[in-house]
């Protein structure tokens, strides 16, 4: 791997690490709302060490991913059941969602992509439904009165539909991209660097959710 | 592949930008209602004090008009009756019933039309108003009420200006008995070639002014829209068992004349 492609890769991982740090100091304690997306953040950092440790010892760490789009499709919308309206038609029925969807990711990794390839269909279908919930925050925050800190939530939105809209293509052919040996690395940087824009565009949302707080204490 | 990754990419960005734009728009037109509610509640405060003074000098001029000077006849009468009942003890007691009861209607009379419109407020101006108020309280009850006029250039003020004020200071009074059971009540009228200074203080119970309860709240937000009626700036200081301050500054208008020589 060329040296600005590491550079990117190692940036977002140390982003993500300061995220964790921050984010369990500021909104772990202050935010109780924020809880399920510091608990993604930091199932991330988990999930990224193993595989990269998984990867030195060249293991497959696919599995990895299955287990991680497992987890990361519960804890994300356990965080938008939280950020969403009371009474929206979505909230109602998130929990049949969430409930559905696990069900498809476990039965995708059973019978359909076994945990030792891409798991595309799940990550695929995940990510469409980040950007649905992105897309319905907006147009509900758009009808209802602005909270304090509610550029913070907007901030957060904008870093997951922008990073899960940039990356749905890569993941849809992921496992494409296996068999174009050195070419796929292109599309794994790429990756890396809108996974680097989203840790940025968190690291703002704590640095919003900071001066929001100072302001109203 | 890159083409799609760049057409999602510049679709989320759009959203997001057309997403900040409407909410932009939205909370603008937000702003203005708000706006526009708080003026239109603003106006219906000032007109509601407005018509309540006409009303109060309508009251006191027809009080003082009508019925006292009809009070005044019937006490003229009852002297010319008293005179011709001599003869009758019964008649003479009756006669003199009656004009304790004309005389406590007459006092009456002239103390509710006083009180809705201090003829002194009207032919002497807020100053001797201000004084002849404590000398009223100070008379009647236990508190024991400072005043202080500190005039350095005599300015005239707008007659709602001054009723304004002299609302103030009988509101204030009144709080300041009812809710803060102050013995003690400090007022200083200040005027210099500039401004007014009106500067209120007694030593009752006080009160967080964050955690005003209805009845109090009502009272200061009667108090703060005249404030915002004649334009007066207030500062306001109190804590609970550390009294209660009320500091007025009323900026002469521009155009107002000093009579100062």
């Amino acid at each position: 791997m060329k040296s600005w492609q590491l550079l990117i890769t190692n940036s977002s991982e140390i982003m993500l690490l300061i995220n964790i740090v921050l984010s369990m100091i500021y909104f772990w304690k202050n935010w109780p709302i924020l809880r399920y997306f510091c608990g993604l953040l930091f199932f991330s950092l988990i999930i990224q060490a193993i595989a990269k440790v998984m990867w030195l010892q060249k293991m497959n760490n696919l599995s990895l991913l299955h287990l991680y789009t497992l987890g990361e499709f519960v804890l994300m919308s356990l965080f938008y059941t939280q950020i969403f309206d009371k009474n929206s038609i979505w909230k109602k029925y998130l929990g049949w969602l969430i409930g559905s969807v696990v069900v498809l990711i476990i039965a995708n990794s059973i019978y359909l992509q076994p945990i030792t390839v891409f798991n595309t269909y799940s990550k695929t279908l995940t990510q469409v439904i980040y950007i649905a919930y992105a897309v319905v925050y907006f147009w509900q925050a758009t009808n209802n009165q602005p909270s304090p800190y509610h550029s913070v939530l907007k901030t957060i939105n904008s870093a997951i539909l922008l990073y899960y809209t940039g990356s749905l293509f890569i993941f849809m052919f992921g496992n494409v991209f296996f068999k174009l040996d050195d070419f796929h690395k292109i599309f794994w940087v790429a990756n890396a660097l809108l996974y680097l824009i989203f840790q940025l565009l968190v690291f703002t949302a704590i640095w919003q959710f900071r001066q929001t707080k100072s302001t109203y204490s | 592949m890159t083409i799609g990754i760049l057409i999602m990419l510049s679709l989320a960005l759009a959203f997001i930008v057309f997403f900040n734009r409407s909410q932009r728009k939205i909370l603008a037109e937000q702003m203005r209602v708000q706006q526009l509610k708080l003026e239109h509640q603003e106006n219906l405060l000032y007109n509601n004090i407005k018509t309540q003074e006409e009303e109060r000098k309508r009251i006191a001029k027809d009080l003082h008009d009508e019925v006292g000077s009809k009070l005044n006849v019937i006490h003229l009468n009852l002297h010319r009756l008293k005179k011709n009942a001599a003869a009758s003890p019964v008649l003479e007691e009756t006669v003199s019933d009656i004009f304790g009861v004309i005389n406590d209607t007459i006092d009456t009379t002239r103390r509710i039309s006083h009180d809705l419109l201090p003829p002194t407020l009207e032919n002497f101006g807020l100053a001797d108003a201000i004084k002849e108020l404590c000398d009223s309280y100070q008379r009647t009850s236990a508190l024991n009420l400072q005043f202080d006029h500190v005039q350095s250039e005599d300015r005239p003020i707008e007659k709602m200006v001054e009723l304004n004020l002299f609302r103030i200071i009988q509101e204030l009074i009144s709080n300041s008995i009812k809710h803060g059971q102050a013995s003690q009540i400090n007022i200083r009228l200040l005027a210099n070639n500039k401004e007014l200074r009106l500067e209120y203080q007694d030593n009752g119970q006080g009160f967080d002014p964050n955690q005003m309860n209805k009845k109090t709240g009502l009272g200061m937000q009667n108090i703060e829209s005249r404030l915002q009626m004649i334009q007066a700036q207030h500062s306001l200081d109190s804590q609970p068992g550390a009294g209660f301050s009320l500091s007025i500054k009323y900026p002469y208008p521009n155009d107002s004349p000093s009579l100062s020589r």
